[in-house]
């Protein structure tokens, strides 16, 4: 399954796309909304998981560049939890929100094969 | 010389003649017949200094049918011719003086001194007789000046008298209606003295309010003023005809009107069925006691006035809430409100307002007293604040006392509130700044840590468990301090001691080398609190228990149950301790004994209002030099309720 994470810790993303080739995926990062834009449309992943806050731009303006999200399904994340609102963004069309900090790195890789299957 | 010319003898005659003359006397001689002429007028004879009859006997008695000489009061000598013994009993019965015998100059001497004697005698009588006469006409002079004297006294007498009564009805009547001090006494004592005119109807006061308005005191229904309308407009001073005027008031036929300014638009109202001539004796009456009735109505008046002022000014100050009291420089209350309170004796104004013995803390008067400004200054009376305000100058000052306790209770929450939204801003800044590369760091251990484990590399495990944990410590700091920060206003169920072990961690910076104890002891320790708040409880309380130890001391949580309904939690110190004179104070919002930077004085007071929000009570011991503890008591909650986590 190819699946990109965008996010702009990369430990985050680093830890993440190391963990889930482990099992066998093929893994692009992006540490910012542009680089994840680009390698959305280079690559055509089948899943896609996705910071909310971002320095560049948000997870809604990334979106906007996916209307019909080529296929793909989305995954959320977020640890801005100050907020209530940003809970579950309506208008996103999201397939799961994974709210940060998790716990175990090896649970979320489950939440992530779960949604594509 | 009665009858013949004597002396006969020319020279004793010339020389007597001489003599006479030099005594300014002359000789006339009278015959007989010239007295025994019809014409003779013997009452000329008195006028003579001396008579000498020389006439014979026969001659002698046919004069004494003509004159009585008994009657003359002039001194007569008889010349005797011959010695005839009869002469003398004669003589005797007749008034003669002396007799006259011969010519000898013995003999005409003291004829001469009988005429000159006889002769002065006349002049001093006529003397006295003029003086007299002149003393008489001065008395009766100044008898006419007397009587007419007498008269004008009398009547002037008559008329002070008059006076003085009337003067000495003026002061009693003066003096009765001086006595008058309202409206209605006045009145009366005026009703009491017009008693005396019999003829007269009623008497009142009528105040012209305005040209429809007018307010009548007549006591006749009531002792108050009783007001009336006047359908037209009427000029009431310039009237000409109140009789008609007071008919239509009153609705009945009404006397002449005699009416007295007393003041201003106040008139006193007499009406008259007096005669004419009564009439014009009343109205000397009347003008006679205008000025007292004048004097005395305006005294009323304005003591009436002022009463109505003074009793306004009172109810104004009484009605004031907030305590105002006017004292001397000594704190003696000269007058307060019914905020302040009401009492008799005086007082200091610590003793009644704040139950103490010395004045307050903070209390302005002093430096009022020495500036002459207007001052103010911070006390506390029990578990109240008072702004108390200081003002006046010498023996008087006034001092307001403002509440500031719900103020200062609204002005706490204000900055509580605005402290709580600021951490809440910060707090989820940190959580996005923190949680990311935290969670980026435990989620890569946690990758290392299965590929270490893969790899069989013990070290790198060890290290990496080490990393991983840290991390995952850092997020659940992270994670109380949002809960902390969180301020939403629920109550629940809590477990107190595991809201101990979340809170603790956070203290960690705070407490540098202090050593914190746990001695948890309570057997049931779940009560209903919002646990965020309690945590900032607990937070305090520690944080003000570091900060009065210094660098080294030890700081002990203990929790037990008191009884079984209670849950006791204390934070215990080796501090300082509180002072005793401000222990009072320390709950009071903005009262700290810290530095300013170290703390704004509304730590406790915050702490206490929201032990007391979930029903709970703070106390506290101390000893200066030992430490203090602080007691929180909450009430259990009960066994059937579920803890929520």
């Amino acid at each position: 399954m190819k699946i990109l994470v965008i996010d702009d810790e990369v430990l985050i993303t680093s830890s993440l796309k190391r963990a889930l080739e482990k099992r066998g995926h093929t893994v692009a990062v992006a540490n910012n909304g542009d680089q994840g834009i680009k390698a959305w449309q280079k690559m055509q992943p089948q899943l896609v998981v996705i910071d909310f806050i971002m320095p560049d731009m948000n997870a809604d303006q990334v979106l906007t560049y996916f209307p019909e999200r080529l296929g793909c399904k989305v995954i959320l994340m977020s640890a801005y939890l100050g907020e209530k609102t940003v809970e579950k963004p309506p208008l996103l069309k999201i397939d799961l929100f994974i709210k940060k900090p998790f716990e175990n790195i090896f649970e979320i890789c489950d939440l992530i094969e779960k949604v594509v299957d | 010389m009665l009858g013949e010319d004597w002396p006969t003898n020319s020279a004793s005659k010339a020389s007597f003649t001489a003599d006479l003359a030099h005594n300014n006397l002359s000789i006339v001689n009278v015959s007989l017949r010239e007295l025994m002429a019809s014409d003779f007028k013997f009452g000329e004879l008195d006028a003579l200094a001396l008579i000498i009859i020389n006439l014979s006997l026969s001659e002698l008695e046919v004069l004494l049918q003509r004159v009585d000489l008994s009657q003359l009061s002039t001194t007569i000598v008889l010349r005797l011719t011959s010695a005839d013994v009869n002469i003398v009993d004669w003589v005797n019965q007749r008034n003669i003086s002396h007799f006259i015998q011969d010519e000898s100059a013995e003999t005409l001497s003291r004829i001469l001194d009988l005429s000159r004697m006889r002769m002065l005698r006349r002049t001093v009588i006529r003397q006295i007789a003029e003086q007299s006469k002149s003393t008489d006409q001065v008395v009766q002079d100044q008898e006419e000046k007397i009587i007419a004297k007498t008269l004008d006294i009398e009547l002037s007498n008559q008329e002070q008298n008059q006076k003085l009564k009337r003067e000495r009805q003026l002061l009693k009547f003066l003096k009765d209606v001086a006595m008058a001090d309202f409206y209605d006494s006045f009145l009366r004592s005026v009703k009491n003295e017009f008693k005396i005119f019999h003829e007269l109807g009623e008497i009142f006061i009528v105040d012209v309010k305005s040209e429809t308005d007018l307010s009548i005191l007549n006591l006749k229904v009531m002792d108050r003023w009783k007001d009336y309308k006047i359908h037209e407009s009427f000029d009431f001073m310039l009237s000409k005809n109140l009789s008609t005027f007071f008919a239509n008031v009153f609705q009945r036929p009404f006397g002449r009107v005699i009416a007295t300014n007393l003041k201003g638009n106040c008139f006193l109202i007499v009406e008259s069925h007096l005669s004419d001539i009564q009439n014009i004796q009343f109205q000397e009456f009347l003008s006679d006691r205008q000025e007292i009735l004048k004097i005395v109505f305006d005294k009323i008046d304005n003591e009436e006035k002022m009463n109505s002022f003074s009793f306004r000014w009172e109810k104004i100050f009484d009605f004031i809430k907030d305590p105002i009291a006017v004292i001397d420089e000594n704190y003696n209350v000269v007058a307060c409100n019914n905020a302040f309170e009401k009492v008799a004796d005086q007082k200091k104004c610590f003793q009644i307002f704040a139950g103490s013995e010395q004045p307050c803390m903070g209390c302005p008067l002093q430096q009022n007293k020495s500036t002459g400004e207007l001052r103010g200054g911070n006390i506390i009376v029990g578990n109240s604040s008072y702004d108390v305000v200081a003002f006046g100058l010498e023996a008087s000052f006034v001092h307001t006392y403002k509440d500031q306790t719900e103020s200062n209770r609204l002005q706490l929450e204000l900055i509580h509130k605005k402290k709580m939204a600021t951490i809440g801003k910060l707090a989820g800044h940190l959580s996005h700044e923190l949680n990311n590369p935290l969670t980026g760091i435990r989620s890569m251990a946690q990758v290392l840590m299965k590929e270490a484990e893969a790899e069989s590399n013990p070290q790198a495990l060890k290290d990496l468990t080490e990393i991983e944990s840290a991390a995952q410590r850092s997020l659940s700091v992270i994670r109380n301090f949002i809960e902390f920060s969180d301020n939403k206003n629920c109550i629940e169920l809590t477990d107190i001691h595991k809201l101990i072990e979340r809170t603790i961690p956070l203290m960690k910076t705070s407490l540098r080398n202090h050593i914190l104890l746990k001695d948890l002891n309570a057997q049931k320790y779940s009560a209903r609190v919002n646990p965020s708040l309690f945590q900032q409880v607990l937070f305090n309380l520690i944080k003000n228990a570091i900060q009065s130890m210094g660098e080294k001391g030890r700081v002990q949580i203990q929790t037990s149950n008191p009884t079984s309904t209670v849950i006791r939690v204390s934070v215990s110190d080796t501090g300082k301790g509180i002072p005793k004179a401000v222990q009072h104070l320390i709950f009071q919002p903005f009262f700290t004994t810290k530095d300013k930077t170290q703390g704004n004085g509304l730590g406790l007071s915050i702490v206490r209002s929201i032990v007391e929000s979930f029903h709970g009570q703070i106390s506290f011991t101390s000893e200066e030099g030992v430490g203090t503890q602080f007691h929180i008591e909450l009430p259990v909650a009960s066994r059937d309720e579920n803890l929520s986590h």
